[in-house]
């Protein structure tokens, strides 16, 4: 007779290899993007895996049965879908479709009644609860995950007007992305101003030098009597 | 590709100088006045590519149509139309309800705006970014609200922004939106770095100096494609879009109405 003992966890990083195991031994097999993937300080999910069709899939793992997640939640899948076009480029060997709304994973040691009504006005996107139980059998310890709920996708009354075009959306991505924009620099040596500007001519900005020194609140040393800018 | 250029020492005098109008007189620089135009019409504008114009733009809108005042914005910027990607709204003439008695139009140009059968306290007009000396657009601007910060290059670029409104248009009329910066006493500072170069380079002084938060807060209100003014829970934020709304109503008056004594 096999012996199987319940095995307390006591982090997430004790959890997160075997949920990450757990999605490439599936059927069919997942792709692993990323694990703790995090999409600002603090904010992010556990793990990031791609199915067989393109589609994302995105894991939030709890240690403790949750009872109101719905708000974090939302905020995680919120940022995902609004970036998708970002992750994929993010992950440019995966082929990920960005047209997709990502499948939401939620995993869970235990489904508790109220979190069960909360989850049935969640409507996003495809959302399945697993519930999990990390145990020791015959000295080896494995992860047994069941999924307890699915929550179905429910397709939004179509909008009075079509919506801005996927172009225009990803663009709007990058400049979010990239909003902090590379230094000039400006460095005084041995008396001398030096300007380094990236892509900028100031000719064609119409910008002379002298205005782009007082913009800048830059001094210029005066030259030297006796110097020839001097005479 | 980069650019070095080499100052100080031998440094041969290279003017590029383009000022439309002789430097005003003393007392024609002083304090801001409302400009009295007859012209709704309001760019927002900025240097670089910065999502912080978009969102002045149409924060601003909002807000002046739910003070009571008949605003249209256009979404000039067609390579990036954030102002309807924020208000999830399609191309052409549209009425976005900004609450239960108040609309605000939205035009994808600004000849759709004025030729609409209405007459606008506002049209506020999101410029496409960096537009520049000569650039024909500019032509109608004679109230610009400039969206700047002190990184260099979007100093530079904004101020060649409004030099070429400057050049364009007599008696401009300029405000502007200070972000990037940590709080409004930065601002100030900054604001009172550049107003002499304004004053005695485009002999154009800024009626009005407004002050963005930190550049995340407003990344997130973009992200989560509801305008601050009508949903974020971003106190100060709101406040201070809310802020640049109620100057504007203060420094430009609104068109088409005889200038108040």
């Amino acid at each position: 007779m096999k012996l199987c003992k319940p095995v307390p966890l006591t982090s997430k990083a004790m959890l997160l290899p075997f949920v990450r195991e757990h999605f490439l031994v599936s059927d069919p097999p997942h792709e692993v993007l990323a694990t703790s993937f995090e999409f600002r300080p603090g904010e992010g999910v556990d793990l990031l895996a791609l199915a067989p069709d393109g589609r994302l899939v995105v894991v939030v793992a709890y240690l403790e049965p949750p009872a109101a997640v719905v708000d974090e939640l939302l905020w995680a899948l919120h940022w995902l879908i609004e970036n998708m076009s970002l992750v994929a480029r993010l992950f440019p060997a995966a082929e990920i479709d960005p047209t997709r709304p990502p499948r939401l994973v939620l995993a869970v040691p235990r489904l508790e009644e109220r979190l069960r009504r909360l989850l049935r006005y969640f409507t996003a996107t495809e959302l399945a609860v697993c519930e999990y139980r990390m145990v020791e059998l015959d000295g080896e310890i494995a992860l047994l995950v069941e999924e307890a709920a699915r929550y179905p996708h429910v397709e939004e009354a179509a909008p009075s007007a079509p919506t801005p075009s996927e172009e225009a959306e990803a663009a709007l991505d990058e400049v979010v992305a990239r909003h902090e924009p590379p230094q000039a620099l400006s460095l005084v040596e041995d008396g001398n101003v030096e300007i380094h500007v990236d892509d900028m001519n100031m000719a064609e900005l119409g910008v002379s030098e002298e205005e782009l020194l007082e913009l800048l609140n830059i001094q210029v040393p005066a030259p030297e009597p006796g110097h020839p800018a001097g005479s | 590709m980069s650019e070095r250029k080499h100052l100080g020492r031998g440094l041969e005098s290279v003017s590029h100088l383009f000022l439309s109008r002789p430097r005003p007189a003393q007392d024609e620089a002083e304090a801001p006045t409302p400009c009295g135009a007859t012209s709704p019409v309001l760019f927002v504008a900025s240097g670089f590519e910065v999502i912080g114009k978009s969102v002045v733009a149409c924060n601003v809108a909002l807000e002046l149509a739910r003070g009571g005042h008949r605003t249209a914005v256009v979404d000039a910027d067609s390579s990036l139309p954030t102002v309807r990607l924020l208000m999830g709204a399609a191309s052409g003439p549209t009425r976005f309800a900004v609450d239960e008695t108040h609309t605000l139009a939205l035009f994808d140009t600004l000849e759709e705006a004025m030729q609409a059968d209405e007459a606008w306290d506002y049209v506020v007009v999101n410029a496409p970014a960096g537009l520049l000396l000569g650039d024909e657009s500019l032509a109608g601007a004679q109230r610009l609200l400039l969206v700047v910060s002190p990184e260099p290059r979007e100093l530079i670029r904004g101020y060649a922004v409004a030099k070429g409104a400057a050049g364009w248009a007599g008696g401009l009329q300029l405000g502007l939106v200070v972000w990037g910066v940590e709080d409004e006493a930065s601002a100030r500072a900054f604001y009172e770095q550049v107003l002499d170069v304004f004053e005695r380079r485009l002999a154009v002084r800024p009626a009005y100096c407004g002050f963005l938060p930190a550049r995340g807060e407003i990344g997130r209100s973009v992200l989560s494609r509801v305008p601050a003014v009508l949903g974020s829970e971003d106190t100060d934020l709101v406040e201070r879009l809310r802020g640049i709304a109620a100057a504007v109503t203060r420094v430009f008056e609104p068109g088409g109405r005889p200038r108040s004594q």
